[in-house]
């Protein structure tokens, strides 16, 4: 036997990538009757194989474990349903509070610029500024007395002012 | 209609009643805003004329009335002050006319407490609470009060001539 012999060569040599991959499917489909992505003569390979060995069923042992994968990896659907339902049931009174807030929010910085401004008080005169430094530094009733008959009139130019702005 | 949308329904609802009304709220508010003050007003002028009769108590009971009515939050926060502030100054001066100088001094300080400004009404109160410290023998933190009242009339009176001089021709 030389080293030219065809027989001496690895018989999976020449297989095409494509052919490897086909036979792993086949081998797969032998054993679980399902492949990820079996081409159809393989699956028809397996179908006939299988058929041929055990007139088609399953031995109770294999089904037994092919139903407890399947019960495994089965997603309930029912459950997720309710649960989308649930966000759903959540999401939507949300989305209305949260519109709701904003438009009232809207109305409130339309209605109401700010924080009402104070009324620009008349300024006192020199008789009111010159009494109450006087009852600053003199402790007298007389110097008390003038601060508070001076401060009659500036009140009451206070109060117009401020009633005439609230009034508006 | 499912709950979800009967939720939904009364929320949106209950959005374009509050909408409605809010044009309500603002005229409610301008409102007391201005019967605060005129009530305020009032109570100041009842006040003098009870002094003016020499009725303390009557004078005492309409600018405590005063005092101890809040004001709705459209009134600005220093147009209240000042209207509170003048009440507590005359307060405190009644309580030092009735030979009370620690009743001054509480109110003077609840006057201050309302925060001190560069205005006539905050001097007004360094004054009265000197002079209830004074009657009451605290002569150095009497000092310092008038002190405060001094330092703010003169600013006041420097505008006051200041803008007299510019007004001038």
């Amino acid at each position: 036997m030389t080293d030219d012999d065809p027989m001496a060569e690895d018989p999976m040599a020449d297989l095409a990538e494509e052919e490897l991959r086909e036979a792993e499917e086949l081998a797969r489909a032998l054993d679980r009757g399902s492949a990820d992505d079996p081409p159809d003569d393989a699956l028809s390979a397996a179908a006939l194989l299988r058929y041929s060995q055990g007139g088609g069923e399953l031995a109770g042992a294999r089904q037994d474990e092919i139903f407890a994968e399947v019960l495994e990896t089965a997603r309930p659907k029912r459950p997720a349903l309710a649960k989308k339902r649930g966000w759903l049931a959540w999401l939507l009174p949300a989305g209305g509070v949260a519109m709701t807030a904003a438009a009232v929010a809207l109305a409130v910085g339309l209605q109401a610029p700010g924080a009402p401004v104070a009324v620009e008080l008349p300024a006192p005169d020199q008789g009111l500024l010159t009494a109450q430094a006087s009852a600053a530094a003199d402790t007298s009733t007389r110097a008390a007395e003038a601060l508070a008959s001076q401060m009659r009139t500036y009140r009451g130019d206070v109060f117009a002012a401020l009633e005439e702005r609230y009034a508006e | 209609m499912t709950r979800v949308g009967r939720s939904l329904r009364s929320l949106l609802l209950a959005g374009a009643v509050a909408l409605c009304l809010l044009p309500a709220c603002g005229e409610d508010s301008r409102d007391a805003a201005a019967a605060w003050v005129s009530a305020a007003a009032s109570d100041s002028r009842a006040a003098d004329e009870a002094m003016a009769r020499g009725d303390r108590p009557a004078a005492e009971a309409r600018l405590t009335a005063l005092v101890e009515r809040p004001a709705p939050a459209a009134v600005a926060v220093d147009d209240a002050r000042v209207i509170v502030q003048d009440a507590y100054f005359r307060l405190a001066q009644l309580a030092m006319t009735e030979g009370d100088p620690a009743r001054a001094q509480r109110f003077a300080d609840r006057g201050l407490e309302l925060g001190a400004r560069e205005d006539v009404f905050s001097a007004n109160l360094y004054i009265v609470r000197g002079r209830a410290k004074e009657v009451g023998g605290q002569a150095v933190e009497a000092t310092a009060d008038y002190h405060e009242a001094l330092k703010i009339n003169d600013a006041l009176l420097r505008r006051t001539l200041g803008g007299a001089a510019t007004e001038e021709p």
